[in-house]
């Protein structure tokens, strides 16, 4: 554990010495695959930040019960202001005004109280809250494999690129040293942390200007990564990287919309 | 050749090969490679891996159940309102037939829609699992064969055998599916990105080709195969239009005009 954490902070310090040691070692990707899950998944903890609102949120069942009360309150009222002014009906109508109130308080809210068990009978076995917590929970732990397929198509960019200008790392050496870029991403917890009041807006605000910085320092590891698993100098890293970014958001997408324009038309 | 590869594989053997094959471990391939029935042992893992993912997709649909809200309810509920009205009564009095259709169809329409919905359901898992297992295996046969030959114009030297063995394999990311078993997991296409590594890595270890050749291999059979995926599709709904009488004749329309 301490050797795990110690051989993180060479990372984030862009020490050589833990880049060589997991580029040569056998289980070098299992150990950068493991940072990336963990790191991911303390990212993803953001996530949980919306959990009082999912145990918060009143169910189905408990809005038709509300629903109900409300009804029955306003039968109540209705049939007592019906009772105060049934002199006045009487004395204009030559009859009480009757009906309105008892159909909320005994009609009504008899439906609603029937709707509401057949709605209980329609949640899930095990309850809604905590159903609801299960899935925050499925959700919290797909974070890493959401990362992971979409730092994929990047990466493996960057590895035929790197090859082209004479790379000599293999597949596993350079997704080994690559997956380590996710080091300094631990900063960017804030960005999970979903919209739902003015101070959360705020920490995203935040969290998205942090990230910039976390985004720059994931940028230098990956430059460092991409060196020296393919033995090639820093500046040829830096335009590869540059390339892999330019073919995949400017060229790969116009190449597209050529040839879907020359088989269409 | 030892006892012991000529042997059928164990479980736990079959299981360790694919996670080592799923962390791109040349040994795993070497394993299969060098084993006196290539083929078959390929064969083995990659149905071990499948059904591995088909008993955990049954038990991803229990917890699924347990944490969904009971749709059963509302299809027998709305069953029941419909069967109470005014046409379903005069129709089923005057065909008599018509009831057990009726539900047949009520059932299946339920079906589609748990399916399309992703909601659990028994049918919609054991369906899902059925394509999973038939899409796989004929991948598996359509894709390997491809490459082969592919690889073999190409110069590579292995057999058919070491090759399909291999091939199947790669198909140890299929495992991943196996997180599936949380409700509201998700995986975000990783299974497809990581197939193509493993796919490279046997490649790369039955032909010992250069890695742009090995590249080649692992993506012209997409190719072929997307390509003939889109033709396929492009001359059947063609030839459902062409059936639209008058369309061919506005077509010839419209291009003389054009002329």
């Amino acid at each position: 554990m301490q050797t795990a954490w110690r051989k993180y902070n060479a990372i984030l310090r862009l020490e050589t010495e833990p880049f060589l040691a997991i580029k040569q070692a056998q289980d070098g990707l299992w150990w950068a695959l493991r940072l990336f899950f963990v790191i991911s998944l303390i990212l993803g903890l953001g996530k949980w930040v919306a959990l009082g609102e999912a145990l918060g949120q009143a169910t189905l069942a408990e809005q038709v019960q509300t629903l109900a009360s409300q009804v029955e309150r306003t039968g109540t009222q209705i049939e007592q202001a019906g009772a105060n002014m049934s002199g006045l009906s009487e004395q204009f109508l030559g009859q009480p005004i009757r009906g309105i109130g008892s159909f909320l308080t005994r009609d009504v809210t008899e439906f609603l109280t029937g709707l509401e068990t057949q709605v209980i009978a329609l949640e899930p076995p095990l309850g809604v809250r905590p159903s609801r917590i299960v899935k925050l929970f499925g959700d919290w732990l797909s974070t890493p494999f959401q990362l992971m397929a979409n730092w994929l198509p990047f990466t493996l960019l960057v590895m035929v690129i790197a090859k082209l200008w004479g790379g000599r790392g293999t597949l596993r050496q350079h997704l080994s040293l690559t997956a380590l870029a996710v080091a300094p991403q631990l900063l960017a917890v804030l960005t999970f942390v979903p919209p739902t009041s003015v101070m959360r807006i705020a920490l995203g605000i935040f969290g998205q200007t942090l990230s910039l910085v976390v985004a720059i320092w994931s940028l230098a590891i990956l430059l460092k990564a991409v060196t020296i698993a393919h033995e090639i100098e820093l500046k040829k890293s830096a335009l590869i990287l540059i390339g892999a970014f330019v073919v995949l958001y400017i060229a790969l997408p116009i190449a597209l919309i050529m040839v879907t324009s020359y088989i269409l038309f | 050749m030892t006892e012991a590869i000529v042997a059928p594989i164990k479980l736990a053997e079959a299981l360790r090969l694919a996670g080592q094959a799923l962390l791109l471990d040349d040994r795993a391939y070497a394993t299969v490679y060098d084993a006196k029935y290539p083929l078959r042992r390929g064969f083995t893992i990659l149905l071990v891996i499948l059904l591995t993912v088909g008993v955990a997709l049954a038990i991803g649909l229990a917890l699924d159940i347990v944490v969904t809200p009971r749709l059963d309810l509302v299809e027998t509920a709305v069953f029941e309102t419909l069967t109470e009205t005014t046409w379903y009564q005069e129709t089923s009095t005057q065909s008599p037939d018509f009831a057990t259709s009726f539900k047949q169809l009520y059932t299946v329409a339920w079906q589609i829609a748990y399916m399309v919905g992703q909601a659990p359901s028994w049918l919609g898992t054991l369906t899902g699992f059925l394509v999973t297992l038939i899409v796989s295996l004929l991948s598996w046969f359509i894709y390997g064969s491809l490459a082969y030959g592919i690889g073999r114009w190409l110069g590579g030297q292995g057999n058919y055998q070491q090759f399909m063995g291999t091939l199947a394999l790669a198909y140890a990311p299929k495992l991943l599916l196996v997180a599936m078993v949380i409700p509201g997991m998700t995986l975000g296409g990783i299974v497809a990105w990581w197939l193509l590594l493993t796919k490279y890595q046997a490649v790369k270890h039955t032909y010992n080709l250069s890695w742009e050749r090995n590249l080649a291999v692992v993506l012209i059979p997409y190719l072929i195969i997307g390509l003939t995926l889109f033709g396929l599709l492009l001359f059947t709904v063609a030839y459902g239009l062409s059936q639209v009488p008058g369309l061919d004749t506005a077509i010839r329309f419209l291009s003389f005009i054009k002329q």
